[in-house]
């Protein structure tokens, strides 16, 4: 079969750089086929998937060497205006790349530039509505819409334009859960339904991959592995070298020695149980269930309280919170969890003293909540928090502001943060010039520097690879063991359920679940009410054994505790 | 949160949300080409409440007003106190001293600091100028999709690449405001006090350290926002499209502005050659009497 796809060689080194931001790649991709294409941040992938509709080279500069075809025909050889009638491209974040005031404009908008009149334009507009399900939308204003919808209406945009191939850069990795349910949902009906070609590049493979035919690594500009989704699922190795997260499902029958060829729960616990039989639950698994609040030190005083806390933003009658109550103690994890809209970001920020309760009352340390040294807050971007010329200068700026350490704010702990985080030798860099991954360590270490009792973080994973997450989070926890104090917000249950001592879920300004994870994920209906879904480790270790485990390393000891009567934790396969 | 929709446009089914943009765009070049003719303080003002009774008619919404009255106040505070103090021309009358030249060392170097009641008025009349402009700006903003005020632009033989520019200058206003307060938040987060110094030299970095991830940002989104518009067929070599017809009343409305403008441009010149005494139509007298209090 003719490739859809055809990457010969390709090379291409951007302006003023004097190494290739990808380095010989060849790949094919088959009509109808399903590529995720992956690697850690600034791998090169976005700069590869811009080869498709010709952006590069015809609007970077830079050199480009090798043949890229798309449909048989030359990127070189055609404009990009050309090319977008065969190639669909969709960006990572929906509110860069929406460009009209309405739904309807925005996807009309690649067809008035193909030349096509009104009488054409409007049903091809409804025709890409409808198959992204927002054909009841399209009059309404785009800044009503949520964050899936809007990625949706994104790929409505270029859909209109009926192309052979969708190419698509991180698209979920800014959506909550349910917005990345919705999206992949329509991608993979797209491709059923009418056998548009994908490409997807994204971190979150563990989400995607299960609706995937192919995946690509890269790494440092080169393709490093190419195959199919089964193949890929035998290759645990290669993808945790690259700080990449497979589907739990198929980490635990590879940790297990079991061959699977899915990401499913259900296949991967028929698969286990071809080879274990693994015995319904005891109390043994109890013993390797991670720390839960009745473990921590509740008995000191809280460090934040929180009671009968509301708040709105313009209008009264539109609470953002309902009546919040919340304690948080010295040295718990908390993971706020919840879709888009429902206060979480508003209650880190009540705490932080950046905005005042319309009603109720927060303490932090028993003072009223205020900007102060007491609480550091990392934003959800972190790019908005970097503003010194140095990364040096950046965590000892805080420190600085205080008088503290050296005349540059600078302190042992500093050096720490710079091992700890993987920021060594990047020092007397310009913290913007970094990757997105760097970024968001730097505004980390900038915050943690000063050591404040309370340490809040908005969404510290958005948009960074497992590898980089667990770095984060393992400073954290031992930040906590320290007598520190965590809240961060995220959409990710497999990180909220790893490394989380509690977690508080908000559903429309209200808490409406606070407890340890294996009693929250347990709680199927007010998952389903949140928009939240239970991590997969937890549904294998339920289908297998009845577990409550949240860890693959909880259900692979489980099963090998019960059927080997070993748990050393080393793989029985390896 | 910061609702920063309310910087953006958004549709709706007023009359200036349906008025071609081509006619708004014309509406307020001649509105702007009427305020600098026009130098007499109550025809500035009718033109300002005219601007801001076009706000009513596209029912701003009150955020839009909040942001309106600030800028047109601080507008209005910034060109009075300027001119009542630097007023330059002569007559000046000193309604109140700051500074009085005998005080020691600073008065004899600046020879004293006034109120000019003249600076004043002249500071309000620009402050008119300025706002109405600024009014008329923002409704066009507000009420205008920017794909359709790009292509007017553009149908107008101005460059791609200038009509991009303003375009997204326009798309991304909003959102810079928006994320300078992020970055002042951040900044108080981590315990930074702009002021804590006033030399020029701690203000310049100040002034960087504040810009710097907002240019960093807003550069990253331009990229995308061009990469996205490219994508979609949309560029230097695309076909022309035909824009929604100009319906003939709006023709006509443009029209009859543009004489009206051109009207007002010759009773200038009229005014202006009678009173240097150059040339004067005795006849028109009651015109010269209307010149000088509307004019």
């Amino acid at each position: 079969m003719d490739s859809m796809i055809q990457f010969c060689n390709v090379s291409f080194t951007y302006k003023h750089r004097s190494t290739p931001s990808v380095n010989n790649v060849s790949l094919q991709v088959l009509p109808g086929e399903i590529l995720l294409l992956t690697g850690a941040t600034g791998c090169g992938k976005s700069t590869l998937l811009k080869m498709l509709n010709g952006l590069i080279p015809h609007e970077s500069g830079g050199k480009l060497a090798g043949e890229i075809f798309v449909n048989g025909q030359s990127t070189r050889d055609f404009a990009v205006a050309e090319m977008s009638r065969t190639v669909g491209m969709v960006f990572q974040n929906p509110d860069d790349q929406i460009f009209s005031t309405t739904v309807f404009d925005e996807v009309a908008f690649v067809l008035e530039n193909m030349g096509m009149t009104t009488a054409q334009i409007e049903p091809q507009v409804k025709e890409a509505l409808q198959l992204v399900g927002l054909f009841d939308k399209a009059e309404a204003s785009v800044h009503a819409l949520s964050g899936g919808q809007k990625q949706r209406l994104a790929v409505a945009a270029v859909l209109a334009a009926k192309p052979r191939v969708l190419a698509l850069d991180e698209p979920i990795s800014q959506l909550d859960p349910q917005g990345a349910v919705e999206l992949l949902s329509v991608l993979r009906q797209l491709n059923a339904n009418l056998g548009i070609t994908i490409i997807i590049v994204e971190h979150r493979l563990h989400e995607v991959l299960p609706l995937c035919h192919k995946v690509a690594i890269m790494d440092a500009g080169k393709l490093i592995w190419q195959g199919k989704c089964e193949e890929a699922y035998g290759r645990q190795e290669l993808f945790a070298a690259y700080g990449l997260r497979l589907p739990q499902p198929v980490t635990i029958c590879h940790q297990l020695g079991v061959a699977v060829s899915s990401a499913k729960v259900s296949e991967a616990v028929a698969a286990i149980r071809q080879r274990y039989a693994v015995p319904y639950y005891e109390v043994l698994a109890a013993a390797t269930a991670p720390g839960r609040p009745e473990d921590l030190p509740a008995k000191l005083p809280a460090v934040v309280t929180a009671r009968s806390l509301s708040f709105y933003y313009d209008n009264p009658t539109q609470l953002v919170l309902k009546e919040v109550d919340f304690t948080l103690f010295p040295g718990q994890f908390i993971a706020l969890m919840g879709n888009n809209g429902a206060g979480k970001s508003t209650l880190l920020h009540l705490i932080g003293g950046l905005l005042k309760p319309a009603a109720g009352e927060i303490a932090v340390l028993g003072q009223e909540s205020a900007v102060s040294p007491a609480v550091g807050m990392v934003l959800q971007n972190p790019d908005f928090m970097l503003f010194n010329s140095t990364v040096r200068e950046e965590i000892g700026f805080s420190l600085q502001q205080q008088r503290k350490g050296d005349a540059a704010g600078w302190t042992g702990y500093c050096q720490l943060l710079i091992d700890k985080l993987g920021l060594s030798g990047l020092e007397k860099e310009f913290p913007l010039a970094l990757s997105r991954g760097q970024r968001l360590r730097v505004a980390i270490a900038a915050v943690l520097s000063c050591r404040p009792p309370v340490l809040l973080l908005d969404e510290p994973t958005t948009g960074q690879d497992i590898g980089h997450i667990e770095d984060i989070a393992l400073l954290l926890k031992e930040y906590t063991r320290q007598g520190g104090s965590i809240v961060f917000c995220t959409h990710d249950t497999e990180v909220a359920a790893r490394f989380a001592d509690r977690i508080v879920v908000m559903h429309q300004g209200r808490i409406v679940a606070d407890g340890a994870p294996a009693a929250i994920f347990q709680d199927q209906v007010m998952l389903k009410t949140s928009g939240l879904k239970p991590p997969a480790v937890l549904l294998t270790a339920q289908a297998l054994y009845n577990g409550t485990a949240l860890t693959v390393e909880e259900v692979v000891g489980y099963v090998r505790q019960t059927c080997l009567g070993s748990y050393t934790g080393e793989n029985p396969a390896s | 949160m910061y609702d920063r929709h309310v910087w953006e446009a958004t549709p709706g089914k007023t009359l200036l949300h349906k008025t071609d943009v081509r006619t708004k765009m014309v509406l307020l070049i001649l509105l702007a080409a009427m305020v600098l003719i026009v130098d007499s303080p109550r025809s500035l003002f009718l033109l300002f409440c005219l601007a801001l009774g076009l706000h009513v008619v596209a029912r701003s919404s009150p955020g839009r007003w909040r942001i309106l009255m600030v800028f047109i106040l601080f507008g209005i505070w910034g060109s009075m106190t300027s001119q009542a103090l630097f007023y330059t021309r002569e007559p000046r009358t000193i309604i109140a001293c700051l500074l009085a030249p005998t005080t020691p060392g600073i008065g004899a170097l600046t020879g004293g600091v006034y109120i000019y009641r003249e600076g004043l008025e002249y500071g309000a009349v620009q402050a008119l100028r300025s706002g109405t402009m600024l009014t008329l700006g923002l409704l066009i903003n507000w009420t205008s999709d920017p794909r359709q005020l790009l292509r007017s632009l553009l149908s107008w033989k101005l460059p791609y690449e200038l009509g991009f520019m303003l375009i997204t200058g326009l798309r991304f206003l909003p959102v810079i405001f928006q994320e300078t307060g992020v970055v002042l938040t951040a900044q108080r987060l981590r315990g930074f006090n702009p002021f804590r110094a006033l030399s020029p030299q701690h203000l310049i970095q100040t002034a960087f350290q504040t810009l710097f991830p907002i240019l960093a940002r807003t550069l990253r989104r331009a990229a995308t926002l061009a990469s996205s518009v490219e994508s979609r067929g949309f560029g230097r070599e695309t076909p022309q499209v035909a824009l929604p017809v100009w319906s003939h009343q709006e023709r006509f409305f443009c029209h009859t502005m543009l004489l009206a403008v051109c009207g007002l441009v010759l009773l200038k010149i009229m005014d202006a050659l009678q009173f240097n005494g150059l040339y004067y139509v005795p006849s028109c007298r009651g015109l010269y009497d209307l010149m000088k209090v509307w004019l």
